[in-house]
């Protein structure tokens, strides 16, 4: 299965990146909060990743 | 401070009486397509987004839709009902997103969107009602709007608290109002006649039900706030709430499709919905 087009601007990319480092929701369990800012994170570089392969 | 709810859903302003008269008519179980239609054209901004919304990936009919009484037959009235619904509500309060120091009703729709979709998109992979979550997730903060347009001096007072970091809107609106605006969410639902198992699934979060549905619509919220989709800055819509980041993503890759799926339906709905 190909993989679907993303629906992301490089700039978007890097707003929710920026915004994602100072994401801070103070009342969840620390261990939570790091595992979904890593998986938010890596989902975000990963596209930007595959873009830079393309190019 | 303690204030009905039922007194702040009285001055809840009208539809205008061509919507209003849509709406009564989709109050009955069965509405003749051909009376549906010529009650939609009388509508133009909502039957024109019926059919462009008709056509999009969100229904992913493989045929053209070309006439509102054929979107009336393929989609069925109940998802016509629900459809219509929200175009009218959120037709009814927008403000071009800048507000100063008071709630943007834009910044709660664009939250309220994104968040949709990643529940929708969750909902599916996790086999759960897309289109009933959908739809929940997109009216779940329709309190924060009511409460605002009934006293416009609350919602500053609990940004200002929520944005401390110590204090979730809910808790931060419930200090400054006395109430729990996702009850006001679920009564301005009922007061509406939107689709009753929308409004029990509004229900839920407000009873504070803790099922897989809720984990998905809380996740929805937390993805939103962390992509930095604020209803307003450093706000909190709703913490992440213990275990559900495990239930809900299950690996990587499954987190990257469920991802990548809420980002083409919300890059197509900003359109429809909000454009």
């Amino acid at each position: 299965m190909s993989e679907p087009e993303s629906a992301l601007s490089a700039e978007e990319r890097s707003r929710r990146i920026q915004n994602l480092e100072d994401f801070n929701d103070g009342l969840a369990a620390p261990g939570d909060l790091q595992k979904l800012k890593d998986i938010l994170l890596h989902y975000l570089k990963q596209d930007d990743e595959a873009e830079e392969t393309d190019a | 401070m303690s204030i009905e709810v039922d007194k702040i859903l009285d001055e809840l302003p009208s539809f205008s009486p061509s919507v209003d008269k849509l709406l009564q008519a989709l109050k009955q179980d069965f509405v003749d397509p051909k009376e549906l239609e010529t009650l939609l054209i009388s509508c133009p901004v909502i039957a024109g987004r019926v059919l462009q919304i008709s056509n999009s990936s969100f229904y992913g009919f493989s045929r053209q839709i070309d006439s509102l009484k054929e979107a009336c037959v393929i989609l069925g009235q109940h998802t016509l009902r629900s459809l219509i619904y929200t175009l009218a509500v959120l037709g009814n309060y927008r403000d071009g997103g800048e507000r100063g120091d008071k709630l943007s009703y834009d910044a709660v729709w664009k939250h309220s969107l994104y968040s949709a979709c990643v529940t929708r998109a969750l909902a599916s992979h996790h086999k759960l009602d897309s289109s009933n979550l959908f739809t929940t997730a997109l009216f779940q903060h329709l309190g924060l709007i009511v409460l605002d347009n009934f006293d416009d001096s609350w919602l500053p007072q609990a940004i200002k608290t929520t944005s401390q970091g110590s204090h979730t809107l809910q808790d931060a609106v419930s200090e400054v109002s006395g109430l729990n605006y996702f009850e006001v969410s679920f009564k301005a639902l009922e007061y509406w006649n939107f689709p009753t198992d929308v409004c029990r699934a509004v229900e839920s979060i407000y009873d504070g039900s803790a099922g897989t549905d809720q984990q998905a619509l809380n996740m929805g919220n937390v993805v939103a706030d962390a992509f930095g989709y604020d209803i307003a800055p450093k706000a909190s819509a709703m913490t992440l709430r213990a275990g559900v980041l495990d239930v809900m993503f299950t690996n990587e890759q499954q987190a990257h499709d469920i991802l990548s799926e809420a980002d083409s339906l919300f890059a197509q709905m900003a359109k429809d919905f909000l454009g």
